[in-house]
């Protein structure tokens, strides 16, 4: 079942009914079957109590700081999908009347900001109930701060993804990987002279960041070469050459420094950047990209808070996740004419 | 006949935008109603960005965009308003169907389905009304996003490269439906490879060249062209050969 054949005489409510569809059917697309579903509820009380956990007994000012500075950020990065939203409207989408359309643009904003303050709202309960009005006061804070920097970057200007299309093509380059290795070795040089914690962190942040530049993806070239006949290994074996080239030059290197924690760091830090990474290709190849991501993001929690609170249930976690996102990708099929 | 006497949409120096970058300059355009233009031009040159402008969906840096007798330059909201417009087929969202997208531009469903009229047949709409945008074929969803600029019931519309994805069939046909729509009162515009679309189908031409109007094509030049296509696209190719690319 599906929201269809919507009154849409309403004109200025146009946009906001086109993304609601949107959502409401990526959701049921994502989680179609019932297993699905009961991943993502576990999920999601998981997570609740998890955080429950982490706030209810935190110093007041501990916990204010946690949850203001998470609505704040949850507020500013609403603000900025909505604008990209908005932005898509006015510039390429069939509504471009009505997303133009100041009232519309109220509209719009207001009922998705409603919605997220609604989530946070509900997390921030669950949590620590005293917090609510701070949590909501720092969203609706974010949010404006958001806008104001959206509109000031220019943030309904069209997008142009060719640049970050391109650079995420060089980055999944051997040659990427090979000097992402050597730059990480040269900070762990430059940083030898630190204790072991920072300077562990500091490289487990490098390496975090240099991992996630090097398996970004591009949805629409996984769906191309779907289309064109790749099986999803072959896309994983071109996309992974970039952070296989990292390993294999970065963890010989540590090792032989006699190096074996960051050799570790490194290690599972890349393994598991290429398991996410092969997750949303498996997802790309059958859903759009916001079921996908939402899909992998899910999963990626579930498999998450196994480690935290059964590590030895982790393998079988990820077997059957990946087992999961297989089966679905296998009959993925797209007409050509 | 005496419709096209009347200038609908009219540029004078126009300019566009993109990425802080000028990519196009000084346009001058005087359209009929009832008229069919087809804009010709390597690619970069400038064409889809003048065309989205007029059409709304991009603003003008400069000069002066009337529309009916209004001067709209800078007012995209009511451009957006005046013109059909077929979305980036590509850029149609994947999660709904094409009935959901048809109903949310033209309003009620069977209303929108008999606005279309010749354009439902041709395009064999019926047959992908109930399909997710997700399921189609770059040429189906080419198809459908023809069919939205026609959902609301525009007598100006705006198709960037309408025959781009579609098989023979369907090209010829919505072709010809095209022109008997242009013929019955339809401004058009349309941004085109096709050499042959231009010398046997549209009214009136322009050629762009690194933003700029390289060549504007008149009715007498293309009533040459239909009669010796090949020496025509002879002429042009050689033309666009001489441009610089944007």
């Amino acid at each position: 079942m599906t929201v269809s054949g919507v009154d849409s005489t309403n004109f200025l409510r146009k946009p906001l009914r086109h993304d609601r569809m949107i959502v409401v059917n990526e959701l049921r697309r994502a989680f179609s079957s019932w297993s699905d579903r009961l991943i993502a509820a576990s999920v999601v009380l998981i997570a609740l109590a998890t955080l429950h956990a982490s706030l209810a007994d935190r110093p007041w000012l501990v916990a204010a700081s946690a949850v203001a500075g998470l609505s704040a950020i949850a507020g500013a990065s609403a603000a900025r999908l909505l604008h990209r939203r908005l932005a898509f409207h006015t510039d390429e989408g069939a509504l471009a009347d009505a997303a133009l359309d100041p009232r519309a643009r109220r509209r719009y904003l207001v009922a998705f900001h409603a919605l997220g303050l609604g989530v946070l709202g509900v997390a921030t309960l669950a949590a620590r109930p005293s917090l609510l009005a701070l949590g909501l006061a720092a969203y609706l804070a974010g949010a404006a701060l958001g806008h104001l920097a959206s509109l000031a970057a220019g943030g309904l200007a069209l997008r142009r993804p060719t640049a970050g299309r391109a650079m995420r093509a060089q980055l999944r380059r051997p040659i990427a990987g090979a000097l992402a290795a050597i730059g990480l070795l040269l900070l762990v040089l430059a940083l030898r002279g630190l204790d072991t914690p920072p300077r562990t962190a500091l490289v487990g942040a490098a390496t975090v960041i240099a991992v996630l530049g090097m398996t970004s993806l591009d949805d629409s070239a996984i769906r191309f070469m779907t289309l064109s006949g790749y099986r999803a290994p072959r896309i994983l074996g071109l996309a992974a050459r970039g952070p296989l080239a990292f390993l294999a030059i970065g963890l010989p290197a540590l090792l032989a420094a006699a190096n074996p924690l960051l050799a570790g760091i490194v290690t599972l830090v890349t393994l598991a950047g290429l398991a996410l990474m092969a997750a949303r290709i498996l997802a790309y190849r059958s859903h759009g990209k916001r079921a996908a991501d939402t899909l992998v993001g899910i999963c990626a929690a579930a498999a998450c808070l196994t480690g935290l609170a059964a590590p030895m249930l982790l393998p079988i976690v990820m077997i059957a996740i990946f087992w999961h996102l297989s089966r679905r990708s296998a009959p993925a099929t797209w007409l050509l004419a | 006949m005496a419709a096209r006497l009347s200038i609908v949409i009219q540029l004078r120096g126009a300019s566009v935008d993109r990425g802080g970058k000028r990519v196009v300059r000084d346009v001058d355009l005087a359209l009929s109603a009832g008229t069919w233009l087809g804009l010709i031009g390597a690619n970069g040159s400038g064409k889809t960005s003048l065309l989205r402008a007029l059409a709304g969906r991009l603003p003008f840096a400069g000069g002066a965009c009337v529309i009916d007798g209004a001067d709209l330059a800078q007012d995209r909201l009511a451009r957006a308003g005046r013109f059909g417009f077929a979305p980036p087929a590509d850029r149609l969202p994947e999660a709904l169907r094409v009935r959901d997208l048809l109903a949310l531009v033209g309003g009620d469903l069977d209303a929108t389905r008999d606005r279309l009229g010749l354009i439902r047949t041709v395009l064999g709409i019926d047959s992908l009304i109930d399909r997710w945008v997700g399921d189609c074929s770059a040429g189906m969803r080419q198809r459908a996003a023809i069919a939205l600029a026609f959902a609301g019931g525009h007598s100006l519309v705006v198709l960037d490269e309408p025959f781009n994805w579609l098989d023979p069939v369907a090209a010829f046909d919505l072709r010809h439906a095209l022109r008997t729509l242009v013929d019955g009162g339809l401004t058009l515009v349309t941004a085109l490879h096709d050499l042959g679309t231009l010398a046997t189908a549209c009214d009136e031409g322009m050629m762009l060249a690194d933003g700029r109007v390289a060549l504007a094509i008149d009715r007498a030049m293309l009533e040459r062209a239909s009669r010796d296509p090949q020496a025509f696209e002879r002429q042009t190719i050689d033309l666009l050969r001489s441009k610089p690319r944007g």
